[in-house]
């Protein structure tokens, strides 16, 4: 990341010790610029990916895939949308604790937890879409009496559309109303009734918010129900939902807490120890619950002899339980010890096994026939990655255009100045009624 | 294999594209609902259902038991052309009939002396008769109990007429209004303290 020399408005207080930080407002991060070499990249990866895309369409999926009759699956739908939208969830998780559980300190991640969710769930949509093989029969989805209510993937398709398009696009619309409100004063009184309308129906939406995501992400370990005994009985189970989306859970969790850590890091921010602290004890609860509960799971159903078989699934099976378990205990010590770079590695270690998990009964652990054996072509790795790379575009030019990193009041006030001084076409009516040189502009004309 | 009670392509297929005709017991593939999903290849124990990998208007084939010649009175291609008769057409009850008496004509022939499909799979059309093990040919032993039947088991009763998630959902939107109601009066009192605007 290059930074643009930060003045002497951006300054940040180096010394300032991490406790002493308290997030109490979303701040758009200033002093970076949106172009830089790693966006650009990311930029070209997806436009890569858009390319090959029109060529999929054209040729089909052999040509381009590793999938095979006996493989029907490959990384788009395993991978993008089995293993990203659990990563995504953190609009359904982190939601569910600050608003149903009441833990109020985890509202300063809400704004990360929506967005992230939303990139997410937008690159998992665009691969279903490009994954299906006839796609202009999409159209039955507006037809609810011609939908398989039964069937676990009419649930998934027809709730995370509707999930990602409606509930979460209508979550994430504050941050974009407020840049409205201050972008110019003429606009307000519009904002403000949009947001005193959108205020009225959020316990509507935020419900639905939470329903669907827990319905689909469940409908997503279902899903592997009907294949029966060819998913290996270490991950077959009848409680494939409930894992699934447990699983989810602290996933999200991981993905929220560490991308707002990195980001923290790049952009030079003091990080909330209160509030990362009750993330990692929450995280780190659901580990030690979701574990409990698999290897439960498995000892009940008497299939504990086949994790100590030398063969690649149990391989599988324990670097899932290992990073998963090892990552849960390292978020426990530093929550205790307050060491941000092991809480960083615990999330990072218990969402990369999370993700191995959540990919192992669609691939890893899938055993069609004892023959059959599936690698993802280059195309299709490209694609895959292609739209995570757009998702990731799209979130660096998020955080640094709307209010969506947690940061200090001191450090809006920054931002206000350092705008002020690089944006001065902009009305900034009402960024300084208490601002940093305490000017209050009500007082000034405001008719121009 | 057309399976009697609910075939699990067509149980998992989302928009119904795959169903079973309730005169005949064929399982059709609709052209104008398939999505191209390939969620049956994965669930169907038989590899029955096949995509087409290549072109850019890809179908699912599988066998319809020759519709459109049954449509003319005749039977299916297969059986009018196989000599020796291994291959033969008839109402299921019919074909039962005729596998169990050649069972009793030679006995120890026959693997187990079984007829798959008689109650495999919770019942199939096809009925096979095999001197080698079933699972050889791709049949695998999956019980009385019919694949969708054992495993959506509590899929199916959480999703019956859409009760529990309604009740679900009209549970969270009391409590998140309760909820809502007082971040909002926090939030206010933060504006005034600290003179921003409130974000929520």
């Amino acid at each position: 990341m290059s930074a643009i020399v930060s003045t002497a408005f951006t300054t940040q207080p180096e010394t300032q010790s991490a406790t002493d930080a308290r997030w109490e407002r979303a701040v758009p991060v200033f002093g970076f610029s949106v172009v830089t070499p790693f966006f650009l990249a990311m930029v070209g990866l997806g436009l890569v990916a858009l390319v090959l895309t029109g060529y999929r369409e054209l040729a089909g999926l052999g040509p381009v895939s590793g999938m095979t009759d006996a493989f029907g699956w490959g990384i788009w739908k395993t991978f993008n949308v089995m293993v990203m939208t659990a990563l995504g969830s953190g609009a359904f998780a982190v939601g569910i604790a600050a608003w149903v559980f009441k833990r109020k300190k985890l509202h300063a991640l809400m704004r990360m937890a929506l967005l992230t969710s939303f990139f997410a769930y937008a690159c998992g949509l665009a691969l279903l879409g490009i994954d299906a093989g006839r796609p202009w029969n999409f159209y039955w989805i507006v037809f609810p009496w011609k939908w398989n209510m039964h069937s676990p993937l009419a649930e998934v398709a027809v709730c995370m559309s509707i999930y990602a398009m409606i509930p979460l696009a209508i979550e994430n619309l504050p941050p974009v109303l407020e840049r409205l409100w201050y972008f110019d004063s003429r606009l307000r009184p519009g904002v403000e009734t949009i947001e005193k309308r959108l205020h009225s129906v959020f316990p509507y939406v935020i419900a639905l918010a939470y329903l669907l995501p827990g319905m689909h992400q469940s409908s997503l370990g279902a899903l592997m129900l009907l294949a029966g005994e060819r998913v290996h009985p270490l991950w077959q189970t009848p409680f494939l939902p409930l894992l699934y989306v447990w699983a989810a859970c602290f996933m999200s969790f991981g993905c929220v807490a560490g991308v707002t850590m990195l980001c923290c890091l790049i952009y030079q921010r003091a990080m909330d120890m209160d509030v990362l602290d009750d993330a990692a004890q929450i995280t780190w609860w659901l580990i030690f619950g979701w574990s409990a509960l698999r290897l439960l799971d498995i000892s009940f159903r008497e299939q504990m002899g086949t994790a100590f078989r030398f063969d690649r699934f149990a391989a599988v099976f324990w670097l899932e339980m290992i990073l998963i378990a090892g990552g849960g205990l390292l978020l426990r010590r530093s929550r205790q010890t307050h060491e941000k770079d092991k809480m960083f590695l615990g999330y990072v270690l218990s969402s990369l096994g999370g993700m191995i998990y959540r990919f192992s009964p669609t691939t890893l652990a899938f055993r069609p026939n004892p023959q059959a054996l599936y690698f993802p072509a280059t195309i299709e790795i490209l694609v895959s990655l292609g739209f995570i790379a757009m998702g990731i575009a799209g979130f660096l030019v998020a955080v640094k255009r709307f209010a969506i990193l947690p940061g200090t009041i001191s450090l809006w006030h920054d931002m206000a100045s350092y705008f002020r001084f690089r944006r001065p076409y902009i009305r900034w009516t009402g960024y300084f009624k208490y601002g940093f040189f305490g000017e209050d502009e009500k007082l000034e004309d405001n008719s121009h | 294999m057309h399976a009697l009670p609910d075939p699990a392509c067509a149980a998992g297929c989302p928009f119904q594209a795959l169903y079973k005709d309730k005169e005949s017991g064929i399982v059709y593939w609709a052209e104008d609902k398939c999505i191209g999903c390939r969620y049956c290849t994965i669930t169907c124990p038989y590899h029955v259902p096949r995509f087409q990998w290549v072109g850019y208007n890809p179908r699912v084939t599988k066998c319809e038991l020759c519709s459109h010649r049954l449509t003319q009175g005749l039977k299916p291609g297969c059986t009018s052309v196989c000599p020796t008769g291994a291959v033969i057409f008839g109402p299921r009850t019919v074909l039962l009939l005729e596998a169990k008496r050649r069972i009793q004509e030679s006995p120890g022939r026959y693997y187990k002396d079984k007829v798959y499909g008689e109650t495999d799979n919770g019942g199939t059309q096809s009925l096979y008769l095999a001197r080698v093990p079933f699972d050889d040919l791709g049949l695998p032993e999956l019980g009385a109990e019919s694949v969708p039947a054992k495993t959506l088991r509590w899929q199916r009763r959480f999703y019956q007429y859409f009760a529990l998630p309604a009740l679900l959902y009209a549970g969270l939107v009391h409590v998140i209004r309760k909820n809502l109601k007082g971040h909002e009066e926090e939030a206010h009192e933060r504006e005034l303290q600290t003179g921003l605007r409130a974000q929520l």
